[in-house]
């Protein structure tokens, strides 16, 4: 099954694609359990207002925006695992307040679990909470069913409480009574677990019918009617429980959708579907590496092994040369007995199992036939991550072989990095100095009372390495167009004001200098590595910065404290500082899960002096996709906070090298924050060590050792 | 004759017009994440680091003709690749071409192994057995396994069952010259996919060209000597 011919079509049957390779078009085969899952309203997978049991296929990420007269809905729906998707919603209300004037913003999460796949008679059942921890604008909760009947047809019915309760709804036998989400002037945010499947509930339900691969029909019964202003008022014509709809996806990665609600509005929504799990270049489009040369055969390079014993200095300079050309600087060497050990510092791999692969080549290529271990040893900013050691036969023997991948993995040897003992360091060929111009933009999404807000402009950045591990960089913006919400500011003697004036940083600083550091990084032992960083470490905040991390090699777990002295810099962004000075930090505690889960806790003290905790959790692919999300807990009461009681949010980066295809060590990536108040706000300092180190540690090379002989 | 061949060889060079851009170092903007926080922040020169330049450097007409064992015609009708191939790394029976356009492909007793710098997907690593066997007999079964990289860089395996028959005697374009050969058709049934090779054998048993499968995108490589 190929192309986007199974985008639509509801069936479960498999089939194949027994044709002539030469038909066959370069897309990707569609998963059965993702056929035809289109998505709602709501931005969620479903009918078109009311939910269904169906997930979308794993790891699918869905952005839809769906609207109608009086409501904007920009959904953002992840879904966490194959049976668990989770939501994050940002609405417009016009005139909520019913006074002509107001617009309403308001954020919610959702969380879904399917706890039963469908089968021949059973139907897969799901549970799910909406608008969990919001101001309860769309609270509701459902239990839901949904059985494919044929190829094309496919029903659902579900029991809601909530909003989806709330139509024709009939008296819950055990919990009669709903107490409120949540209290007009509250500060929301909060799971208002006290309200959960409680109160009077309905009945709901629908059939979608796929016409063809692309086109789909909606019907159904609608038990929400809760399309209520503040005051009680309709925002709706509710003239009928029923509503009707199409879903159209030309492409795999487009929904578009149309329907009539309750018999008196018509609704339009699209949706930018996108599966971290399904590269547009499986692979890459990487250039081809230089073959490893065996030592029996008939190459050039062999021959000119025999003219005569090269001296180490010799030997290095070759091999600088052709790592150069694999996009690898060599750092240092040593040849001793029939053992190389090199280090080198990957520029251009995103992986660092195909910076070793590469490696491996070259050295196969420009070292004696005498050699037979290879020792390589990883390094970035200077630090010596990890060693991994191959016999050079078997790189000789495993090149090509099917199960070779696989192979020279387990004959492989790996550990911390060895000591600098007998290393002759190599003068770089790249320059100590580099700088740039670009063009720079800053997106906020969905913060305060602004869906968007935006600063675009010029930056110029430049950075000295004075050793390796010794690095002096900085930039200095200048905004061409802010558009950038600066609401007034209320002052709170007890909880300084550390991220709420970052609008006024932004107006003033015409240039700013964005930062201005020194960093050093090291390794005090072969697991413990450390970071110091002084100067103007970010926009808002400069001083010093130290972290030192522990993390064994071969360990799913890490630890590391961060100690910072920071004072608030001036609003205009050039050398001074303001009065405010904090001294915070925190001791973190990571764990890598086996299916690519990675949790974190920091525990410590905040920018504004606060003490409490964050926790995160990522979903991380192999092919370097990130999706998270966070909350920080401090000891600033809620009330006090604002808005939304804590810090929490999406975090989200996506590999360069998935979007371009060519090899390329950046990301790109975003945290949506519910809202960004002064309460468990962190300082932004770069080269945290956890990211930088664990790249070429045991679990991460394994995850990507695919890559090795690419 | 000389003419003719130089004319070819134009041809294929002049259709080796892959653009090749500069070297991104791909290094960690350093201090660069600032706004790691709220903001979504993209450095503005968007990275369209390329592969290298087209490899260019010894493929003269006078390379070729000096020692024409080390050249191949590698042709991709769905890429529109017909380009000349020179040895880069000869390892017993395993040979490693590169392109002119860049990509490298590598050969075990004349079958596909593995290729890099290909649109789509490449072969990680490849292997036939029965392949010989059937050839020599005039037919017979064989059976393929092709590795690939998926979209997590994990190793792909994909088996396929194949039938060897003989299909008689055939004039083969070499592109400058023509032979004469042993067709054998080779069809591979996997899972989810049938494809047809095809070689031509010269009359001591030897692959002088053949047509095998590499992936949904770019269907068939055919090489041959020139």
């Amino acid at each position: 099954m190929f192309g986007v011919s199974a985008a639509m079509a509801i069936g479960r049957s498999r089939r194949y694609a027994l044709v002539s390779v030469a038909a066959l078009t370069a897309a990707v085969p569609a998963l059965a359990q993702d056929r035809g899952v289109t998505y709602t309203l709501y931005g969620t997978p479903g009918l078109i207002e009311m939910p269904s049991a169906m997930s979308a296929a794993d790891a699918e990420i869905a952005g839809t925006i769906g609207y109608f007269p009086g409501q904007l809905r920009n959904t953002f729906t992840f879904q966490i695992t194959p049976n668990l998707s989770g939501s994050f919603r940002y609405t417009g209300v016009d005139d909520y307040a019913n006074d002509g004037t107001t617009k309403y913003y308001d954020r919610s999460f959702d969380l879904r679990y399917r706890f039963n796949d469908e089968s021949k008679w059973m139907p897969a059942i799901a549970i799910g909470l909406q608008d969990f921890l919001g101001t309860g604008l769309y609270s509701a909760e459902y239990i839901v069913a949904t059985k494919t009947l044929s190829d094309s047809i496919r029903v659902t019915g579900g029991l809601g409480w909530g909003r989806l309760g709330s139509y024709n709804g009939f008296t819950n036998p055990v919990f009669p009574e709903r107490p409120p989400v949540y209290i007009l002037g509250e500060t929301g945010g909060l799971p208002a677990y006290q309200s959960y499947f409680r109160g009077d509930m309905a009945l709901f339900g629908g059939v979608e019918w796929a016409a063809s691969e692309k086109l789909m029909f909606k019907a159904e019964y609608s038990s929400d009617d809760g399309y209520k202003n503040l005051d009680g008022s309709d925002q709706l014509d509710r003239r009928i429980p029923f509503n009707f709809g199409l879903a159209y996806r030309p492409v795999d990665n487009f929904q578009l959708g149309v329907s009539y609600l309750y018999g008196s509005t018509f609704a339009i929504s699209g949706s930018v579907l996108i599966n971290p799990r399904l590269a547009i270049f499986p692979g890459g489009l990487d250039s081809p590496p230089p073959p490893v040369v065996v030592r029996t055969g008939n190459t050039a390079a062999a021959q000119s092994w025999a003219s005569q014993p090269l001296s180490e200095n010799d030997i290095a300079a070759r091999v600088r040369e052709s790592m150069q050309a694999e996009g690898l600087e060599l750092n240092s060497i040593d040849i001793s007995g029939s053992t190389a050990r090199v280090r080198y510092t990957n520029l251009r791999f995103r992986t660092e199992a195909q910076g070793l692969g590469r490696a491996s080549r070259v050295l196969t290529a420009e070292l004696p036939p005498s050699i037979d271990t290879i020792t390589l040893e990883p390094m970035q900013l200077g630090i010596p991550m990890a060693s991994v050691s191959f016999n050079r036969t078997d790189l000789e023997e495993l090149e090509n072989e099917v199960g070779g991948s696989a192979e020279i993995l387990a004959r492989a040897e790996m550990g911390p990095a060895g000591t600098e003992v007998g290393m002759i360091a190599v003068d770089p060929i790249r320059d100590d100095f580099t700088w740039g111009i670009a063009p720079y933009f800053q997106l906020i999404l969905f913060s305060g009372t602004e869906p968007l807000q935006l600063a675009i402009g010029v930056e110029a950045s430049a950075s000295y390495r004075i050793q390796p591990n010794v690095i002096l960089a900085g930039s200095l913006r200048q905004p061409i167009y802010t558009h950038i919400e600066s609401g007034e500011i209320l002052y709170d003697p007890d909880l300084p004001v550390v991220r709420r004036n970052s609008a006024i940083y932004t107006e003033q600083g015409r240039p700013a200098i964005n930062y201005l550091t020194a960093a050093y990084y090291g390794r005090l032992a072969p697991n413990v590595y450390s970071r110091v960083t002084v100067g103007y470490l970010e926009e808002m905040f400069g001083g010093i910065s130290t972290e030192v991390l522990y993390q064994p090699f071969d360990a799913r777990w890490a630890v590391s404290a961060e100690l910072n002295y920071v004072a608030q810099r001036d609003f205009n962004q050039r050398f001074g500082f303001q009065d405010y000075q904090v001294a915070m930090g925190h001791g973190s505690v990571y764990y890598a899960f086996e299916n690519d889960f990675v949790a974190q806790v920091d525990v410590g003290r905040y920018l504004a002096g606060d003490w409490g905790a964050t926790f995160s959790l990522n979903r991380e692919f192999d092919n370097g996709w990130q999706v998270g999300a966070y909350f920080t807990l401090t000891d600033v009461p809620f009330e006090q906070y604002g808005e939304g009681s804590f810090d929490k949010g999406i975090i989200l980066e996506i590999p360069i090298d998935f979007i371009f295809g060519q090899p390329n060590r950046r990301t790109v990536g975003t945290t949506i924050q519910s809202l960004n108040r002064d309460g468990g706000a962190q300082l932004y300092v770069d080269g945290r060590l956890y990211d930088v180190v664990r790249e070429a540690h045991l679990g991460e090379l394994t995850d990507a050792w695919g890559r090795f002989w690419r | 004759m000389t003419l003719t061949r130089l004319t070819f060889l134009t041809a294929c060079a002049a259709m080796t017009a892959l653009a090749g851009c500069g070297e991104d170092t791909g290094e960690r903007a350093l201090g660069a994440a600032m706004y790691a926080g709220t903001l979504f922040q993209g450095t503005g020169s968007a990275p369209v680091e390329t592969g290298p330049a087209p490899n260019t450097v010894g493929f003269s007409a006078e390379a070729v003709q000096a020692n024409p064992e080390n050249f191949q015609l590698f042709t991709i009708n769905a890429l529109g690749i017909a380009e000349l191939a020179r040895l880069l790394a000869d390892n017993g029976p395993s040979k490693t071409w590169i392109s002119q356009s860049g990509f490298t492909a590598t050969f075990e007793n004349g079958i596909l192994v593995a290729t890099r710098g290909l649109v789509g997907e490449d072969i990680m690593a490849a292997a036939s057995s029965g392949l010989g066997q059937a050839l020599r007999a005039g037919g017979g079964t064989s059976s393929r396994i092709i590795e690939k990289l998926d979209s997590l860089n994990q190793i792909e395996r994909m088996t396929f069952s194949c039938t060897v028959v003989a299909a008689g005697t055939e004039t083969i374009n070499l592109g400058v010259r023509e032979a004469t050969g042993r067709r054998f058709n080779e069809n591979c049934r996997g899972e989810t996919l049938i494809f047809d090779n095809i070689y031509w054998l010269d009359a001591s048993g030897t692959i002088i060209a053949s047509r095998q499968y590499v992936s949904p995108t770019v269907a068939y490589l055919r090489s041959n000597r020139v």
